[in-house]
């Protein structure tokens, strides 16, 4: 009883869910918006991430520089 | 970006990694995984050099340690190392504070790793799989818990769920559930007996993996598959039907670790349907994920992906295994072997494993200033592959060689027999594994290009002043329309209804079920446990017995063969926590009150091989004063405990399943209680009579490696009595040179054991090899030779009869039978010498008359018995000899053999 329960109720749900996305653009759209919003937030990181390897890096290069004047 | 909505909403974008954070737990990650594989190592080197880890804490508490050390300690450690940096992107808003990610990582690595693994090395600890660290340790991991849960998770409140990407849905989940589960699957298990706390700890069991492990080894992947292809993953609806499909399905898989038990079948069969259905969604989820990386092969030049990909690979085989392992064919084929361990080793080491250092040399390779050496990740990346695989594989076709054996019912030691070489791989396997890992943290070692000690801090607050001047990033997103907010909130509550459903259906419902069961069938006067019981039992918990002796006859015919009944859930209602097991090194011990005798127990802890040469079991001379007859009061506990198992069910029977029958129609119980014998085990001694018939010359060879590997720890290699254990026993081992048996004695002998003695039983071996075994055991005897030096007078016979009817009769029999009327009251309940079908040497009868036989009723005859009297007697006795003649009188099993004379 409870077998066939979970049988039906997780075909229902995964069969439900696929109709709505072939059928509903907009629920299609909906639901792989978030992966396309993440590529971007993933850009904007690597971005800012860049900056800050840059000056890091031009930080080591100015101290190296540096020390080998000292030396 | 595609924007379908109406509505449009601002998405604040101001992440802020805190690079400290994320490398403190990744190297405290890698320094927790390098330890626990050094413990995995040492557990497996057990099986080769069983006597070489005499400097180590006990097998058992290293295995405790090596499980929690790679699920909280390295897994643990990664997957925060990978939030810190997942994060703050994933939600475009900081984690709380560095303050609070101290003290988590104090917490987990300070008050968990290291307290947890002193104390499990130290014996305080719980006998649960995969909850092995103590409760008091416990409490912490759920504050630590908590503490996650406020650091990663307000982000995602503040920036709203509209555009929740699927590793940030993985990363809740697992936060959430995990709180929810693991004190279910710690707690409840010490509160609740027998299989019913079984069922609760087989759902952790579960839950561990599917709602902590694997959620956040899919977030990584989830995570990294885009960052490093620069292309969005193939379909976000496909990875959410996963999302939602795993979570509802993991946590009604538990009790696929007690198929066959005597939790309720109606669960039993709910978490096998959802096992089978589980494989489903993992095919959606990991088809998502490959196809998500299609075009950059199965293995990318990119590390990061190189290392997802494989880790996807590892969870589409874990997971269609753990699918088709719930198939209770096969389960009651593999379940209990080797086959289970490669299995787990697959998933934490494989899957979990790969896709946890795809998400750390990610997060490493983007802090500012730190790149990881490519040549190092490539040769870590082909050797972690190569151990693991073969690993998994050798371990794999071990347990299908153990499984095939014990379904043949071949004696136990053959299991472990043929395991041997598998072990071994197993072991070496560990090489390129933990050369790999080294690699790895080496990598991160020396990973640092440019910067000095405090230039992350630096960096870190160079960003957060580039995000003040800047301003926060915003991005432009379609906004949550009502219905949407409406929907995340049900499926939240969902979520939550779809694991209470889970506890309910498969934890409080059994129970329910089983505590009725207890209260119709458990005898009504219960007999409870002594306090060395008890003090024996903490001792079987702490030293990990159970990881390889499970505590469950389970309901399959092997299993009914091999052990007897199957083990009802009343039995176990003095089990808290529960120690039913999953894996079975050694034999099953739920039946094992009375099936040996003290002293072969007590041997067999000091020293397992003197008795089983064969044996793989750990030393415990920790429990004795340097001798196995010297046993402290640890060995002694530990010795009732292991004479409880089974003993209420032996004490009710067979009134108590008789009236059973009449109580209940449950198949199960009358499955139980209609076993042919209760307590079948093949080494378990009977009183004589009933013995198949050898052959007389057997045709197989193989009696004298039967010999040395079954006989020899007692008797030694050439039957003189002399062997390693034989200084422990009482009364002592034959001297084999000193005896001559008739042959069908011998069948009786070792058919039936030797009640009293540790001369167990030997019903596991074929009729064929008793026989090869006869024969050697007749081939030592040199009695027949030495009888014809001494030629006895018919005056010596007749004063030596005198003698016998006087003083041995009323114990050996007017015939000299072993049967007198005395047996009954023995002090010591061994038979007497039978002296029809057996005869000693005089010098050894001269022995045993004059000083009497050491742990037998034998009393010395030296001072009450003139030498002329004694001699009299033993020429007497040997005379009574019959064996030329074929008379046994056999009654039994199947054999067209006939017993033959012996000499």
């Amino acid at each position: 009883m409870i077998s066939n329960l979970i049988v039906f109720s997780t075909l229902f749900l995964g069969v439900l869910f696929t109709v709505l996305y072939i059928i509903r653009p907009e629920f299609r759209a909906r639901i792989e918006q978030p992966k396309y919003a993440f590529l971007q937030q993933l850009s904007m990181y690597d971005k800012d991430t860049a900056v800050e390897q840059s000056a890091i890096e031009s930080k080591s290069e100015s101290r190296s520089d540096n020390d080998s004047k000292n030396s | 970006m595609t924007n379908q909505s109406s509505e449009e909403s601002s998405f604040e974008f101001n992440p802020q990694i805190d690079s400290l954070l994320v490398r403190a737990h990744s190297l405290a990650a890698f320094a927790t995984l390098l330890l626990a594989v050094c413990f995995g190592i040492l557990v497996s080197l057990q099986f080769v050099f069983p006597d070489s880890l005499g400097a180590f804490p006990s097998w058992g508490r290293m295995r405790y340690a090596h499980t929690q050390g790679i699920m909280l300690g390295w897994l643990g450690n990664a997957f925060i190392a990978f939030m810190y940096h997942a994060v703050p992107v994933l939600s475009g808003r900081p984690v709380t504070s560095r303050s609070l990610g101290i003290v988590l990582f104090a917490l987990w690595n300070f008050a968990v790793m290291i307290p947890g693994w002193i104390l499990v090395l130290s014996g305080y600890s719980q006998p649960l799989e995969w909850a092995e660290f103590p409760l008091l340790v416990d409490v912490v991991v759920v504050v630590a818990f908590i503490l996650a849960a406020l650091q990663f998770l307000p982000g995602f409140f503040k920036n709203g769920f509209e555009n929740l990407y699927v590793s940030s849905w993985y990363i809740i989940g697992a936060l959430v559930f995990t709180l929810l589960s693991f004190p279910m699957g710690n707690i409840v298990p010490e509160l609740i007996p027998g299989a019913a706390g079984a069922a609760f700890s087989g759902l952790w069991i579960h839950d561990a993996v599917g709602l902590f492990v694997t959620p956040m080894a899919l977030a990584i992947l989830y995570y990294v598959i885009p960052a490093n292809t620069g292309k969005p993953i193939y379909s976000h609806f496909l990875s959410m039907l996963g999302f939602w499909g795993l979570f509802f399905l993991y946590p009604l898989n538990g009790i696929h670790h007690y198929i066959y038990s005597a939790i309720p079948m109606a669960a039993q069969l709910t978490a096998i349907i959802a096992s089978f259905l589980l494989g489903a969604v993992v095919i959606i989820v990991v088809s998502n994920l490959m196809l998500s990386q299609r075009g950059f092969g199965l293995i990318p030049k990119n590390n990061v992906l190189r290392f997802a990909s494989m880790g996807i690979v590892f969870y589409l085989v874990v997971s269609l295994q753990g699918s088709w392992q719930a198939n209770m064919t096969f389960s009651s084929l593999v379940h209990f072997t080797d086959y289970i361990i490669g299995h787990s080793h697959l998933a934490m080491l494989g899957f979990a494993t790969f896709a946890g250092i795809a998400g750390i040399t990610h997060a490493w390779q983007r802090l500012p200033g730190f790149t990881l050496n490519k040549k190092l990740l490539d040769w870590s990346y082909y050797l972690l592959t190569f151990g693991i695989t073969l690993m998994v594989l050798d371990l794999t076709l071990a347990g299908y060689v153990q499984g095939e054996l014990w379904q043949d019912m071949m004696p136990w030691i053959e299991s472990v027999r043929a395991s041997a070489p598998y072990w071994a791989v197993r072991s070496l396997s560990a090489i390129p594994i933990t050369v790999g890992f080294s690699l790895l943290f080496y990598s991160l070692l020396i990973s640092k290009t440019a910067t000095v000690s405090n230039e992350n801090a630096d960096a870190v607050e160079s960003q957060n002043q580039h995000a003040k001047n800047e301003g926060a990033s915003n991005i432009e997103i379609s906004g949550a329309s009502p219905a949407l907010r409406m929907s995340y909130a049900a499926a939240f509550l969902g979520g939550v209804g779809f694991f209470v459903l889970s506890v309910t259906m498969l934890g409080v419902i059994p129970l329910q079920s089983l505590n009725e069961q207890t209260a119709l069938l458990a005898p009504t006067a219960s007999l409870t446990h002594s306090s060395a019981e008890d003090r024996g039992r903490e001792i079987y918990a702490r030293e990990g017995c159970a990881y390889c002796h499970t505590q469950q006859v389970r309901f399959t015919e092997p299993d009914m063969q091999r052990f007897g009944a199957p083990t009802l859930a009343w039995e176990g209602r003095l089990d808290t926590p529960h120690m039913l097991g999953t894996r079975r090194i050694g034999p099953d011990l739920a039946r094992a009150s009375g099936t040996r005798t003290a002293q072969w127990h007590l041997v067999h802890l000091f020293a397992p091989r003197a008795v089983v040469p064969q044996s793989v079991m750990p030393a415990y001379p920790e429990f004795f004063d340097g001798y196995a007859d010297k046993p402290t009061r640890e060995a002694l506990d530990l010795l009732a405990y292991i004479e409880t198992l089974g003993r209420e069910r032996e004490l009710a029977w067979p009134e108590g399943d008789e009236r059973a029958r009449t109580l209940t129609d449950d198949e199960q119980v009358l499955m139980s209680v209609n076993a042919e014998v209760l307590n079948a085990h093949p080494a378990r001694t009977r009183p004589r009579g009933s013995a198949p018939m050898l052959a007389n010359s057997a045709s197989d060879a193989s009696g004298e490696q039967l010999f040395l590997d079954n006989c020899s720890g007692c008797h030694g290699d050439q039957g003189l009595g002399d062997g390693p254990a034989a200084d422990w026993l009482q009364p002592a081992p034959v001297n084999f040179a000193e005896h001559q048996y008739r042959r069908d004695l011998l069948a009786d002998i070792l058919w039936n054991g030797v009640y009293g003695t540790s001369m167990p039983a030997w019903r596991e071996l074929s009729i064929e090899q008793l026989s090869a075994l006869a024969d050697v055991v007749q081939s030592f005897s040199q009695v027949a030779a030495a009888g014809t030096n001494s030629q006895s007078t018919a005056a010596q016979l007749n004063s030596g009869q005198q003698v016998y009817a006087t003083h041995c009769a009323e114990c050996h029999g007017d015939s000299g039978d072993g049967n007198g009327f005395a047996v009954d009251k023995l002090p010591i309940p061994i038979m007497p010498t039978d002296f029809i079908r057996e005869r000693l040497s005089e010098a050894a009868a001269m022995r045993a008359l004059r000083e009497g036989v050491s742990g037998t009723s034998m009393a010395p005859w030296g001072d009450r018995l003139s030498e002329q009297e004694m001699s009299a007697a033993v020429q007497y006795v040997r005379s009574l000899y019959q064996g030329n003649e074929v008379v046994a009188q056999v009654v039994g099993l199947e054999s067209s053999q006939e017993i033959a004379g012996d000499d």
